[in-house]
């Protein structure tokens, strides 16, 4: 602004060159202050969290509150392990979402190749038919599915919570997209040296996609790890809950109980979070390729 | 066989190859079967009184029964009102944030920053939601012991009416704030640094720079993002399930306060057991989706024309 003001006023004294520096350096120090105070705010919730999944009850209810917990406890977890079945619920959550992330993975590396490499006879059609049920949101899809879940005996099963999430077009659209950049000379080498479709797609297309498959593995994970709607219509009984499931009902049953909710937050968050932190490069390079276009 | 061998033939000659065949053909009924079926079924439940077998069709007195429904109403006008709140608050301070980023010059720095703003996009959003609940907590909460402190009213956030949505739109907004900032960030690496220079020998300041440089070859980026997260809050059922349903609450309150339309879609089908009236719920919900991709595929095709 400086600036612009010393040029619009050519008449006027201009404004030394150290002050106009000086103002410009301090403001950028002054937005960089504020994007570091913004960033640490958007740990605290984390921190709070942590910190009091290792009060007694007696201590989280209490005013003003304590910020480091007076004596550290790990009863909070074992109550949730032992007593609330947490394990099970883990357990259910990590096989629901393996499985779906595995074939999610598997299908939309192949499909992907299909459409971005292999000349057929409609696949543009057939494409544009996967992409037009991209932006459906699953809710409008739940009830048909209940119904067509009850004749197919799914309710209350583990495996039914799978069967709707197998293929994700999405996922299939970050593939191709990727994969349509591949330059076609590989391709033709493989073919000099006698590789079929599955050849080529095996050995010269799925080694050079490793960072879109990548990014399509952490993004069908977090996706599926944070399923609440279709578990809460699907599944009944306790020893098939997954964790968002559980959690919901720790505190729709039992009431606000934060002594045990904050521990199974603790259990749920920071696994991922640790995993984040080790391969942040590769979810945040997977997040910018889910806003690739084009 | 002879049959056989010529429909290999013909399918072969126009590409159709095995492994196409056994790729695509899974995939196409897993398609059809459990995403176009739903749709076919789903409409067709939303001209029915129920789904079991004595249903009778009622043409569109569901969607007469909807239009004059005052909690789905409310639910409609909420969730608009969480997509305005997130879109319109959201969006610009990502952008904000993104432009800070970029300027960050250190490559450490910069990295940890943007982590910051990272985290609370790959945590779960229940277990988010519940943390939440506890800040909010109007004697023991976080959020009140610090307004408490430094002399300013405390609120009752999710017990009253008034703040129970924005402090629903608030958890959002953090949970997601990543999603934009690095879409955005990765849309500004985009912008090839001669125009600034260009623009700084013009004499442009940094608010001109924004304005002429950045936001006009940053807009395909910003509809992305802007559809992106609107389709996100127009579902918006996981925070406020997870966040007004605690205790004895009836999630989407209190007093309907917070209720969204795919909660209002859930009560129907899931408790009242009432399908056909929540299949036209969803259906309309569906037709709100599908007008709003044709109108973004027009505008994205006449601006490329």
């Amino acid at each position: 602004m400086l600036r612009r003001a010393t040029n619009v006023a050519p008449g006027a004294i201009p404004k030394s060159k150290h002050t106009t520096r000086m103002a410009k350096v301090t403001s950028r120090a002054a937005g960089h202050g504020f994007l570091w105070l913004g960033g640490l705010v958007m740990v605290v919730p984390f921190v709070w969290m942590v910190l009091n999944a290792f009060k007694p009850a007696s201590e989280i209810l209490r005013k003003p509150p304590t910020f480091l917990p007076a004596a550290p406890t790990l009863a909070n977890f074992d109550r949730l392990l032992t007593e609330m079945h947490f394990l099970q619920y883990i357990l259910n959550s990590i096989l629901v979402t393996a499985c779906i992330t595995l074939s999610v993975v598997a299908t939309s590396a192949v499909l992907g190749y299909v459409f971005a490499k292999v000349k057929f006879a409609g696949r543009d059609l057939i494409f544009v038919a996967f992409l037009a049920t991209m932006a459906l949101p699953f809710e409008v899809l739940a009830i048909p599915l209940l119904l067509m879940a009850r004749s197919a005996g799914a309710v209350d099963q583990l495996w039914g919570l799978v069967i709707p999430f197998t293929i994700d077009v999405f996922a299939i659209y970050i593939c191709r997209q990727y994969m349509s950049a591949i330059p076609d000379d590989y391709l033709d080498a493989g073919r000099v040296d006698g590789l079929g479709q599955w050849g080529l797609f095996r050995s010269i297309v799925l080694p050079m996609s490793k960072p879109a498959l990548a990014a399509v593995a952490i993004l069908s994970f977090l996706y599926n790890w944070d399923q609440l709607f279709w578990p809460l219509v699907l599944i009944s009984s306790d020893a098939n809950k997954t964790v968002p499931l559980a959690i919901v009902s720790l505190s729709t049953q039992f009431g606000p109980i934060y002594d045990l909710t904050m521990a199974a937050s603790t259990l749920t968050i920071v696994p991922v979070l640790a995993v984040f932190l080790v391969f942040r490069r590769h979810f945040i390079q997977g997040m910018m390729m889910s806003g690739l276009k084009g | 066989m002879s049959n056989f061998g010529r429909v290999r033939r013909i399918l072969g000659r126009h590409g159709w190859g095995p492994f196409v065949f056994i790729v695509l053909v899974p995939a196409l009924i897993w398609i059809i079967v459990l995403r176009y079926l739903p749709i076919a079924y789903l409409a067709s439940l939303s001209v029915q009184t129920g789904a079991a077998g004595n249903s009778a069709y009622v043409g569109l007195a569901n969607y007469q029964a909807a239009a004059a429904d005052a909690v789905f109403r409310k639910a409609v006008f909420n969730t608009g009102e969480y997509m305005i709140l997130l879109l319109a608050i959201q969006i610009p301070l990502a952008l904000l944030i993104a432009v800070g980023i970029d300027s960050i010059k250190n490559r450490t720095a910069r990295d940890t920053v943007l982590t910051l703003y990272f985290m609370p996009l790959v945590t779960s959003t229940v277990a988010s939601a519940v943390v939440f609940v506890f800040l909010y907590h109007p004697a023991y909460g976080l959020f009140n012991f610090i307004l408490g402190s430094v002399g300013l009213p405390t609120l009752a956030y999710l017990q009253n009416p008034t703040t129970a949505l924005p402090a629903v739109a608030l958890m959002e907004g953090w949970k997601t704030l990543g999603f934009p900032v690095i879409i955005l960030l990765a849309g500004l690496q985009t912008i090839p640094p001669e125009l600034y220079d260009a623009a700084g020998v013009d004499g442009a300041g940094p608010w001109h720079r924004l304005r002429y440089v950045t936001l006009p070859l940053l807009r395909p980026t910003l509809i992305l993002v802007l559809v992106m997260q609107g389709l996100e809050t127009l579902r918006m059922f996981t925070p406020v399930f997870a966040m007004t349903g605690t205790g004895s609450r009836t999630p989407g309150g209190p007093v309907n306060s917070t209720i969204v339309w795919s909660l209002d879609i859930f009560f129907q089908a899931f408790q009242n057991n009432r399908f056909g009236y929540a299949a036209a719920l969803a259906m309309l919900m569906f037709i709100v989706v599908a007008g709003a991709m044709v109108l973004q595929l027009s505008v994205a095709r006449r601006r490329s024309m």
